[in-house]
């Protein structure tokens, strides 16, 4: 899709929602969609380069059976404080509207003290990727290295 | 990335309370109050109400936390990132089938049959009518709100009830 100095830079693209549906802000956001393995239909997941974890939203992973398994346990600085929860491995697909969907099995923390949604986090996950964005069009870039 | 492992010994410090002499035990203490004396904290100004006969030093080596564990003290302090790196330096300390390399280890991605399409509609809804479902699951094929619950569980029970198009998007609207 993307072309760099004459090789393939990324594989997809899709559209992304700019803002948070309930809590629109000044600043810009980047809901991109995605599958989870095992659920119907597709979701909504926040690309964020600044998070640390990716995490899943509380009632995803619960749907899952993914609470209370015997996981390490893990601590998220957030602005609220401190949140105890378990490292699982996870696969999630990023869907193309154009080209190809990629699969990434990642490290996500899970918590029942977690009320917020499902975020895409740098470590593990987009530090895999090669992403890109098309702001003015609202597109999403991604593909994998090689 | 390189640059972090000056954190590791925090961790380190943590699972080997005998490595504190070091930066925060007795000897520090011993130290402080040295200082406080406008001393140095030679053998004379050493203090310990222990036997000062006996050298200090670190446990023994057998006491030493492993990298495994190492590994799982700074996943426990949030150091995800840390501790990646130090399971890629690890190499074969950390066995194959250890749960920490299974969790931390390099992420698979390959590419996907999956199939997605144009969500703009759906997201064009959630720009307009979110507001109205604060606190709802909701279903959407387009511009149309297919379904919406309180609880994941009751709409995907919904949702199997429902012969649909294609598949919905599916948003928790917090």
């Amino acid at each position: 899709m993307l072309i760099l100095d004459g090789e393939p830079f990324t594989s997809g693209r899709s559209r992304f929602l700019d803002q948070n549906p309930r809590f629109p802000e000044p600043g810009a956001k980047v809901f991109v969609q995605v599958k989870l393995t095992g659920l119907a239909g597709t979701w909504i997941a926040q690309v964020d380069t600044g998070a640390a974890y990716s995490i899943l939203e509380v009632g995803v992973a619960t749907t899952l059976g993914l609470l209370g398994l015997k996981e390490p346990w893990t601590r998220l600085s957030t602005r609220l404080g401190a949140l105890n929860g378990q490292l699982i491995r996870l696969p999630i697909t990023l869907v193309a509207d154009d080209g190809e969907s990629l699969e990434v099995e990642a490290p996500f923390f899970v918590s029942p003290d977690w009320r917020g949604g499902t975020f895409l986090g740098y470590t593990g996950l987009l530090d895999r990727l090669r992403i890109a964005l098309d702001s003015p069009a609202n597109f999403f870039y991604f593909g994998s290295e090689g | 990335m390189a640059g972090r492992p000056s954190r590791l010994p925090v961790a380190c410090a943590r699972a080997c309370p005998s490595a504190r002499t070091s930066n925060g035990g007795p000897l520090r203490s011993a130290f402080e109050r040295g200082a406080r004396r406008n001393e140095l904290p030679d053998e004379r100004n050493v203090s310990y109400n222990g036997d000062m006969s006996a050298p200090l030093h670190l446990r023994p080596r057998e006491e030493q936390p492993d990298v495994e564990q190492q590994i799982r003290l700074l996943v426990e302090e949030g150091q995800i990132r840390e501790a990646q790196e130090l399971l890629k330096s690890a190499g074969d300390q950390v066995p194959a089938g250890s749960k920490m390399r299974k969790i931390l280890g390099p992420s698979r991605v390959r590419k996907s049959a999956v199939k997605g399409v144009d969500r703009s509609a759906e997201f064009h809804w959630l720009k307009t009518k979110a507001q109205e479902y604060p606190g709802k699951w909701v279903a959407l094929v387009g511009e149309n709100l297919v379904a919406s619950s309180d609880t994941l569980k009751e709409l995907l029970a919904h949702l199997s009830e429902l012969r649909l198009d294609r598949d919905p998007l599916i948003h928790h609207l917090i």
